[in-house]
């Protein structure tokens, strides 16, 4: 069963649009240009009337956008793991199992793979292995 | 070298370039979205951490200091299989950090001290220990102590702990926003909210702080400006003007800035109309490009002064 939507969905509302950036090639001195143009966009900035400012201001804004979110560092790192449980996979070690009791011993197998440094979907031998804390996130 | 750490799109980093390159600074612009392939890749050579990007080869410790601008994921990753994504973007990661974690020079700002600083709810009890005001505010997901909460006061709004992005495939967002009772909080089963309680406004102000360098910029008496969040308004580029702020809250952020250990912040605070200043929010990579080009604030300016700097105490 799914849990409801958090209560800030109630209060959300459609990214605000913002027209796409000119296509921009960095130059051999680290400065972006529109294709085509000697002048770097930086410059272009600062001219008055030129028609794609609009769109590079809004870059440059702290607006909300899918594209742009106000984040201190929205990008950090490459990307968010799936934090998403799947169903339970332990290693057998039924081989082991004391044959007099079996099901105390498979319950005592499972608890020891989780404290094994084995690398499975769910049992990871990393401090943080959903990289929640440190992790590349999807953009720009 | 100076190594700006940024990507392809970025027109803010350009802002800081323009004005190493009139002072002849030596500077790399790393484009994380460029990263992770044979031509432009970090790695690790017997202790060494090493980035090759095109012409250029660095050690780590040629780098004298940082501006960890923005990162962003490298096209790359969306050529390999999508069941191999998340490995490869894990191992690029980890090669990328050992890079950056074993420069010694500054950097602007670190990530360790980017995330602490960045987190609203720790900034809160921070700015209050540095003297500032904040807005009452309750984190919960006690359905019953949220509803007591709203009812508490006249007008309460809600934000997002984190940033208003609720989902890339919807495409929606939050900005911060006035609730009321009626609002359904059955939604605090699996996420917690932030409610606060409404502060009256004369202004807001958007602070952007470089060093010891405080560039102050107000929202306009005479502009159409959201009530809840200036951010949803429609020209947020014409709305500000240049500011000056009274001393002791300049001071307030500064210490703010040096306890959270950043040399760059961008400070949203609201005035009230008896002249009080609330501090809302520090965003430690926060967008100042606009109020620049709009305002002529020279921030970008002060950030390359202060990498040129940080190149020489290092």
């Amino acid at each position: 069963m799914a849990l409801p939507a958090p209560l800030l969905v109630q209060l959300s509302e459609p990214s605000r649009r913002i027209a796409a950036l000119p296509s921009l090639k960095v130059g051999d001195d680290g400065l972006l240009r529109r294709e085509g143009m000697a002048t770097p966009i930086v410059n272009e900035l600062f001219m008055q009337a030129i028609e794609p400012k609009a769109q590079m201001l809004s870059v440059l804004e702290t607006v909300v956008t899918r594209g742009f979110p106000d984040q201190p560092d929205p990008f950090v790192r490459f990307g968010r793991e799936d934090r998403s449980v799947g169903p339970k996979r332990v290693r057998s070690t039924a081989a082991k199992a004391q044959p007099n009791n079996p099901s105390l011993c498979v319950e005592s197998a499972r608890v020891s793979d989780y404290l094994q440094t084995i690398i499975t979907k769910d049992a990871f031998d990393q401090p943080d292995p959903n990289r929640s804390r440190r992790g590349f996130r999807d953009g720009p | 070298v100076i190594l700006i750490v940024t990507h392809a799109n970025d027109i803010g980093a350009d802002l800081v370039i323009r004005h190493l390159i009139t002072h002849g600074a030596t500077f790399l612009r790393l484009d994380t979205d460029r990263l992770g392939t044979p031509e432009r890749h970090f790695g690790f050579d017997n202790g060494t951490p090493t980035l090759r990007y095109g012409e250029a080869e660095l050690r780590a410790a040629e780098v004298k200091a940082v501006w960890a601008r923005r990162f962003a994921s490298p096209v790359v990753l969306d050529l390999a299989l999508p069941e191999y994504r998340k490995f490869v973007a894990r191992e690029l990661t980890d090669v990328m950090e050992a890079f950056l974690d074993a420069i010694d020079g500054p950097s602007m700002n670190s990530y360790d001290a980017d995330r602490k600083a960045g987190n609203r709810l720790y900034q809160s009890v921070l700015a209050q220990s540095v003297g500032f005001v904040v807005p009452e505010t309750l984190v919960t997901q006690d359905a019953e102590k949220a509803r007591a909460f709203v009812r508490r006061f006249n007008c309460t709004i809600a934000k997002a702990v984190s940033f208003g992005l609720i989902s890339e495939d919807l495409d929606q967002v939050v900005h911060t926003s006035r609730v009321g009772e009626e609002i359904d909080f059955a939604g605090l089963a699996g996420c917690p909210v932030l409610l606060q309680a409404e502060i009256e406004k004369r202004r807001e102000w958007r602070v952007t702080t470089v060093g010891q360098t405080v560039f102050a910029a107000r929202t306009r008496r005479d502009a159409l400006i959201d009530q809840n969040d200036w951010r949803r308004s429609s020209d947020v580029g014409g709305m500000f003007e240049v500011g000056e702020l009274p001393r002791e809250v300049s001071d307030r952020l500064l210490t703010l800035c040096e306890r959270n250990a950043i040399s760059f912040g961008a400070h949203d605070l609201i005035e009230t109309p008896k002249g009080e200043f609330y501090f809302l929010e520090t965003n430690p990579a926060g967008q100042w490009g606009w109020l620049e080009v709009e305002l002529g604030l020279p921030v970008g300016e002060a950030v390359a002064a202060w990498l040129m700097s940080a190149c020489g105490r290092s």
